[in-house]
């Protein structure tokens, strides 16, 4: 396991982020990093930054100070829109409210980070076929979200995360609201399909009984801290 | 919703176009082609509409006498229409076997109307009815709550028309004799001389015989009863609508105008002329209708804004997603006007579809609104 970061998929340098609208509120990251393949979960209190280090980390939020390297790239130094392609192309992203869109269905949901990135191809539709039958909701991919279960909903959310094989997963609460069975099962389709694509997982989540299954457990205090913070 | 919003801003002023539009060529081609019409003193307006649109109406009826003195001049064609009943709510035009000719009027089907009781029916009526040649058709009874007044009478369909485009495709066409019998003028009931029954007689003497209420008359006129039927009246004083007049000439023309405009009771006019006032004044509507179109439309265009704004609010937890899954603002205003698009594309092709189809059915819009 490699934490030093030299052969970092992730890593943060020196990061402050400054909250907009807390002038005196910011997020500083001395040193982080995640070595390929490594699937790391973060903990911590609510409001702790957490999920705001994944944002950075996913190039939705730029830190005014330091670097973020994220595949091998600065992504500070990118432009909005090679940031945004970054996303599409290597960066599945679960949502903490799953984000899924009311108006597609299932299927429509999981292929809307293709569509978008213009990778709908008849690969990619029987590749999220596969998926959904992998994680249980094969039967439902013609239901619009509104007649999903909680637990379907968030497999849908997750299956969209994968289907464009990302080398980089990044999950905000995953386990949201489900029962502890159902956060584990969904917690080991993540995991199960990044071993199979071989990509790096990094996680936020308040579920300890989830922990154990990934390789490295961090606590964001260790390696942020948030200053600012009315006491 | 958005679509109907769409659809009222670019409906309202294309479809009064449409109509206006087709309803001026439809009134301007059929005035055209006939120089003169002569009837009754009143509106000028009702009288062309009756006889050359088939607006069955109460246009108070001219001797047929008329059509007589008119032909009386060297070189003119007149051809008297009688329009007054309807069956199964298309008028019956009522018309000599000469109307078939000038108008050039062919059956598409069986043949032309040779006789008492025979009707031929417009391309859009029997398309509307459902009948063909060998059917029947009841007319329409004139007051249903007066049993004093002339039953209905079973026509035989005995052709159906091509298609011309216009008011004749949506008419019953039948003779005149028939239509007197509609008014009950001519009727035909069992043979008087051979009548028994006290009831049915009020009187009889050598050479007349005086028949009660109770004789019943046929309704149906086909072979058994065709011979009983008879007038009772002088045929010069037998009521027509309209006589179409066609003058050899221009001279004509002004004699025949004058002779009639000559009777107070009576009008001879132009068609054009009548056609283009009444153009004049659906025009004036029209202005009217684009004024209020306007205010309309401007109502509807800051509901669509309005509508446009709150949608993308509401819609801010989407377009986070959107962003953050990796599309760019460029991609989701695409998708956000691709979707206000949709909808601007399916009001505006309905505005089309609806300005097309009453557009083309003007003729059916002008016999029920004028």
């Amino acid at each position: 396991m490699d934490v030093t970061g030299t052969n970092s998929v992730i890593r943060l340098s020196d990061v402050a982020y400054r909250f907009p609208g807390h002038d005196r509120l910011t997020l500083r990251v001395p040193s982080f990093s995640v070595p390929e393949g490594e699937h790391t979960a973060i903990t911590g209190p609510s409001g702790c930054g957490k999920t705001t280090l994944l944002r950075l980390i996913a190039g939705v939020l730029v830190p005014g100070e330091g670097s973020v390297q994220t595949l091998g790239t600065d992504t500070t130094r990118l432009h909005h829109k090679a940031r945004s392609r970054q996303r599409l192309r290597s960066i599945g992203m679960v949502f903490q409210d799953f984000a899924i869109l009311d108006y597609l269905t299932a299927f429509e949901n999981i292929m809307l980070t293709a569509r978008i990135g213009r990778a709908d191809s008849g690969s990619s539709r029987e590749h999220a076929r596969a998926l959904a039958e992998r994680a249980g909701i094969g039967h439902v991919l013609h239901r619009r979200p509104g007649r999903l279960s909680q637990g379907e909903r968030q497999r849908v959310a997750v299956c969209r995360a994968l289907v464009t094989k990302p080398r980089l997963v990044v999950c905000d609460e995953p386990t949201g609201n489900l029962d502890p069975s159902r956060s584990k099962a969904i917690v080991d389709l993540v995991l199960a399909e990044a071993d199979t694509l071989g990509s790096t997982v990094i996680t936020v989540t308040h579920d300890q009984t989830v922990l154990d299954r990934f390789d490295r457990t961090i606590d964001l205090s260790e390696v942020a801290t948030l200053k600012g913070v009315d006491a | 919703m958005l679509c109907v919003c769409v659809f009222v801003i670019a409906g309202l002023p294309l479809v009064t176009r449409s109509v206006v539009r087709s309803f001026e060529d439809s009134l301007r081609d059929r005035a055209i082609t006939v120089p003169m019409i002569v009837g009754s003193a009143g509106s000028r307006f009702d009288l062309v509409l009756a006889s050359l649109h088939w607006r069955a109406s109460d246009v108070t009826p001219i001797p047929l006498g008329v059509a007589e003195e008119i032909r009386s001049e060297p070189g003119v064609m007149a051809i008297p229409v009688h329009v007054r009943f309807r069956a199964r709510g298309i008028p019956i035009a009522a018309v000599p076997y000469e109307y078939f000719e000038y108008r050039l009027l062919t059956p598409r089907d069986g043949r032309l109307v040779a006789g008492l009781g025979e009707a031929v029916l417009g391309s859009s009526a029997a398309a509307e009815l459902g009948l063909v040649p060998g059917d029947e058709l009841p007319s329409d009874q004139l007051r249903s709550y007066d049993i004093t007044a002339p039953s209905a009478v079973m026509l035989r369909v005995v052709g159906v028309l091509r298609e011309t485009g216009t008011a004749d495709d949506r008419a019953v066409f039948v003779d005149l004799e028939t239509a007197w019998t509609l008014e009950g003028i001519a009727h035909g009931h069992e043979e008087a001389s051979s009548i028994t029954d006290e009831n049915k007689l009020i009187g009889r003497s050598d050479d007349r015989v005086a028949l009660s209420g109770a004789v019943i008359e046929h309704q149906r006129i086909d072979e058994s009863t065709i011979g009983s039927f008879h007038l009772h009246a002088d045929r010069a004083d037998l009521p027509v609508t309209a006589i179409l007049v066609f003058p050899g000439s221009e001279k004509t023309a002004t004699l025949v105008r004058t002779r009639i405009n000559a009777d107070p009771t009576r009008q001879a006019l132009s068609p054009s002329a009548v056609s283009e006032e009444l153009i004049g004044s659906v025009l004036r509507v029209r202005r009217v209708v684009d004024a209020i179109s306007l205010v309309v439309g401007i109502a509807m265009l800051g509901l669509l804004v309005l509508v446009a704004l709150l949608s993308y609010r509401a819609r801010a937890d989407e377009v986070r997603t959107l962003l953050e899954i990796g599309a760019t603002p460029s991609q989701v205003a695409a998708l956000f006007l691709t979707e206000f698009g949709g909808v601007i594309l399916v009001g505006v092709g309905a505005a089309f579809l609806a300005a097309w189809a009453l557009g083309g059915a003007s003729d059916r819009i002008l016999t029920l609104f004028t």
